[in-house]
């Protein structure tokens, strides 16, 4: 009793589906029109930007050079000539300040992007090989984890000499672990779903599995680490520099300019706001980044 | 079989309304339909069409921060639920309603006991304690068929197969014997073979108890076997709603009627299924009129207003202007 | 025959993680399976949870690598195939997944999505491509302007339409649909059933259809194996098997279903059989696999293992006391007008 005559269904004919789904512009932004409304990504965007503009121009911007010697003018307090003030060589702190951009920031963002190349990959191969792979990977980057920072940069500066990419190599090293553990966790949680199954069974082979599913899957994350990674860096760059173990003087960098104004705290306050105020910013601008781009890139707020 | 003609529970043109992504829908808008002791009512619906919602709404289980109740009413035996205090409606939660959900798993506490969860409902509601708690509870596990009920009583949730646990939250939903049982999807996680044992299961302790039941569910075979009456939803409204029989051999909604073509049958020869092209609206952009109209064959111009639920014959309602013209059409023949 | 399943084999270790005591056990989840799909014909796997189906499709299309067994596609045994041999093969075979919504990757587009197949084995550039994807979207049934959408702006129908689509792209000649259409609406698995008959007809396919539901089975398969906690229990050609079920699970399975005709459902009678399948606790039982819960179990059944024999043409069961045999046990069936 087949009632496709009073139903009008004709046999064979399949169904054609009218488009209903439209996007809606309301509730699906562009990820750049959400990324410009939020707060943290902005003012650290913000933050940053200056700090790279410092970097990439400080010959154009610094109005002295940062190295040169003026003893008369040592310890000046903040005034229109020397907008921070001068140093008790006599340099001008604005231009070691900017100089010394050049420096905290190749080190900050060398190091958290080599330790990236290197952890990326270890935790893919570490997630999706699994077996035996996977504990000796973990293990050594356990390993790292233990690895006492301190000891580790004076064993390399003693042998190698402190130079921008030492320091690069050392902090990047210790941070590796961090990627490592971060991708193979989003690659575990991901290699039992469905779509790497219907992938697998398309055809694709291992590699481009790895560039395409599982990769653009954890890029999110990664960038976020990537910027906080820059952050911590920056710290540490700063912090290795302060202890003697980073750039050496005359060389401008914050941390060792931060040093020096330890002693003349009472004598000239304003020194050490230069470096410090500096180091406080940039380590905040990536942070708020960080944030930022967790809160644009997390997919429930994207839907 | 219905007995007593006073209803015991009376929704009257309830709405809910849900807030997502800062948008607010409304997903069940002027529902009303009355539940007689005893008697088996059957919501059925595609997903989304409101069903659960509507049971949630009778409960007071709407989840808190994103959905409310925004209009009617809902009484029980003339109490009007909405109307009432948290102290009040946790008085009649699980004591004269109880409600069973799809899965056993997130609804059962997986820390504790089983005897420890259903004493719990027998204190709360109905004041029992210690050994006549357990024996009570021990007796409601062999009622609702656990083998071995004074043994198994004392395991933990994750010990028992789907059927086993769906078993158990049918013990712990009828212990207090409520008035009403509110069943959201019971069988649709389980086989076809457990589902059957539930159904009937449920059926018997229906008669026993002389108990009210709501069945949601997407199953017209099962809708066939168990209720006494069907509302049939669609996009949050109430279409069409009658008898079993008369759902079944002379439905008067054209989507009722789609419905029933759409399924494969056990015993079907057809070579094509019927289907309904296109989907359901979606909740924020709900066409004015008839909600079905876009995707219905027999649409007209009336159509753009929407046609109130209106009686087509004794205790048969349908909301569709052309009801008692297309069911003259049709002639009173089996839907397949 | 385009598909021959030998003796497949697959077994888990199930560690017991009980709060009393553990253990570990073995699971069959797959007991020596054996089957032909021919070219063009829908062949259905039924069975309710637990029964092995759903790992036998799995490995069948090597998604699963099966424990012993042969799975011969064209002659080729794949489960010999690892790497780029075996991915040279996966174009003859397709798979349909049961979630809509996790068998589409949410980052990827829906040409994305369905040019994956066509960008690893054919060297097409983006017009190309672009083409082909318009064209099969046309084949589901979707307009060529959905090839730029993002799978979470499609409805439950429509991204599984995506994932025929996608299984169609290297022009297969089988596809394994497990469960294609239990997380659809009625109205929507009945466009889909359609849909499968119509792809099947015009270039003539082969299925693997899996599905608990048999009412589904019955609309579109050729022929109908049942499963049983690992085996198959009885197969034959789809009428045949609903007209004249010889095994007692079968015959109780199609007992247990909800018919949509409240008058037939009052007269339904259940068939009395005992427990439920996961209360096999202690392994698997001696002899035939179903005769603790049999309501015809005799002794033979306890002591021996039935095979699969043939009782009628094409028609196999696996019983040592067939259901027909029993002449006044003969089911009244109204599975058949």
């Amino acid at each position: 009793m087949s009632d496709s005559h009073v139903l009008g269904h004709q046999p064979g004919h399949s169904p054609q589906l009218v488009g209903t789904a439209e996007t809606d512009a309301a509730s699906n932004p562009s990820i750049f029109r959400l990324a410009a409304s939020d707060v943290n990504f902005v003012v650290g965007t913000v933050l940053i930007l200056v700090f790279v503009v410092f970097a990439i121009f400080a010959p154009l911007l610094a109005p002295y050079d940062p190295l040169e010697v003026n003893a008369i003018a040592a310890l000046q307090s903040p005034s229109a000539a020397h907008w921070l003030g001068t140093d008790e060589y006599g340099r001008d702190l604005l231009s070691r300040v900017i100089w010394g951009s050049r420096a905290s920031l190749a080190v900050a963002i060398g190091a958290a992007v080599l330790s990236a190349l290197v952890g990326v990959p270890l935790g893919l191969a570490a997630g999706y090989f699994g077996g035996g792979l996977d504990v000796v990977i973990m293990r050594v980057l356990d390993a790292v984890l233990a690895f006492p920072l301190l000891l580790l940069a004076i064993m390399i500066m003693a042998s190698l000499g402190t130079s921008t990419l030492t320091l690069m190599c050392t902090i990047g090293f210790l941070y590796v672990p961090y990627f490592g553990r971060l991708v193979r966790g989003s690659v575990l949680g991901v290699k039992n779903e469905v779509f790497v199954q219907a992938s697998i069974a398309s055809g694709t082979p291992t590699r481009r599995l790895l560039s395409h599913v599982f990769l653009p899957n954890v890029a999110a994350p990664i960038l976020v680490q990537l910027t906080l990674a820059m952050g911590i860096s920056l710290l540490i760059e700063a912090g290795l520099s302060y202890l003697g173990l980073g750039l050496q003087p005359p060389t401008p960098a914050w941390g060792s300019m931060l040093r020096a104004s330890q002693g003349y705290l009472y004598v000239a306050p304003w020194y050490v706001l230069a470096p410090g105020a500096c180091i406080f910013l940039a380590v905040l601008g990536f942070n708020l980044l960080s944030d930022g781009l967790r809160d644009v890139l997390d997919p429930h707020m994207r839907q | 079989m219905t007995s007593g003609t006073a209803a015991l529970l009376s929704v009257k043109e309830i709405e809910v309304t849900i807030s997502s992504q800062k948008r607010l829908m409304t997903v069940v808008s002027g529902v009303s339909f009355d539940v007689r002791h005893a008697e088996t009512v059957g919501i059925v619906g595609e997903s989304g069409c409101g069903k659960s919602m509507t049971a949630l709404s009778i409960m007071g289980l709407l989840p808190k921060r994103v959905s409310r109740l925004t209009a009617g009413s809902i009484l029980l035996n003339d109490q009007d639920l909405t109307a009432m205090s948290k102290r009040q409606l946790r008085r009649i939660r699980g004591n004269e309603i109880a409600m069973i959900f799809q899965d056993p798993l997130t609804s059962l506490n997986p820390t504790m006991k089983i005897s420890t969860q259903i004493i719990e409902a027998l204190k709360l509601h109905q004041g029992l304690t210690g050994e006549a708690a357990r024996r009570e509870a021990v007796s409601w596990l062999e009622r609702v068929g656990v083998p071995s009920a004074g043994r198994r009583a004392d395991e933990y949730p994750h010990q028992f197969s789907g059927g086993m646990r769906q078993r158990v939250m049918i013990a712990m939903a009828l212990c207090c014997r409520p008035k009403l049982l509110l069943a959201d999807e019971p069988t649709t996680a389980l086989d076809v073979s457990v589902q059957d044992q539930i159904l009937r299961l449920l059926k018997g302790l229906q008669t026993d108890l002389g108990m009210a039941m709501v069945l949601i569910t997407h199953d017209l075979g099962v809708v066939a076997g168990t209720t006494d009456r069907v509302l049939v939803m669609y996009a949050g409204q109430v279409v069409e709603s009658a008898s079993t029989e008369d759902i079944f051999y002379q439905p008067g909604h054209p989507y009722t009627r789609a419905l029933l073509a759409a399924i494969p049958r056990l015993d079907d020869q057809r070579e094509w299924l019927y289907s309904i092209e296109g989907r359901p609206p979606e909740f924020h952009a709900v066409p004015a009129g008839c909600r079905f109209a876009p995707r219905c064959q027999y649409v007209i111009d009336d159509c753009r207003q929407a046609p109130p639920l209106e009686p087509l014959a004794d205790g048969h309602q349908v909301a569709c202007w052309r009801a008692s013209e297309l069911l003259e059409s049709w002639g009173s023949s089996n839907a397949a | 025959m385009l598909l021959e399943v030998r003796d497949l084999t697959k077994r888990f270790t199930v560690s017991n993680l009980g709060l009393v005591g553990s253990g570990v056990r073995t699971v069959y989840a797959v007991n020596g399976v054996s089957f032909d799909l021919a070219e063009g014909e829908t062949l259905g796997l039924a069975g309710e949870s637990g029964c092995g189906k759903t790992t036998t499709g799995l490995c069948v299309v090597q998604l699963i690598k099966p424990d012993k067994g042969q799975v011969l596609l064209d002659g080729v045994d794949l489960t010999q195939l690892k790497g780029k041999a075996l991915r040279q093969q996966r174009r003859k075979f397709q798979i349909v997944f049961q979630d809509p919504l996790s068998s589409l990757n949410p980052r990827w587009s829906v040409r994305t999505v369905i040019a994956e197949p066509m960008v690893n084995y054919l060297n097409l550039n983006q017009a190309e491509l672009n083409n082909r994807v318009s064209d099969l979207l046309h084949s589901v049934g979707l307009p060529s302007g959905y090839a730029g959408k993002m799978p979470h702006q499609l409805s439950g129908g429509e991204r599984q339409r995506v994932s025929i689509a996608r299984s169609l792209a290297l022009q297969p000649k089988m596809v394994m649909c497990d469960e294609a259409v239990s997380a659809l609406d009625v109205s929507v698995q009945a466009q889909i059933l359609n849909l499968f008959k119509e792809l099947q007809q015009r270039f003539g396919l082969s299925y693997l259809f899996i599905s608990h539901n048999l009412s589904v089975l019955r609309h579109l398969s050729h022929r109908l194996g049942i499963m049983y906690l690992g085996k198959i229990v009885e197969m034959a050609e789809t009428a045949d098997l609903f007209a004249h079920p010889l095994h007692p699970y079968t015959h109780s399975l199609l007992a247990s279903i909800p018919r949509p005709d409240p008058q037939t459902e009052r007269t339904r009678e259940p068939v009395s059989v005992k427990g439920e399948l996961s209360d096999i606790e202690g392994g698997l039982p001696p002899g035939c696999l179903f005769h603790p819960r049999c309501p015809y179990a005799e002794a033979l059944c306890r002591e021996e293992e039935p095979l699969l024999r043939e009782i009628a043409s094409g028609h196999t069961v696996a019983c040592h006391f067939p259901l027909e045999a029993q002449v006044e046990e003969a089911p009244a069936t109204d599975y058949v007008e």
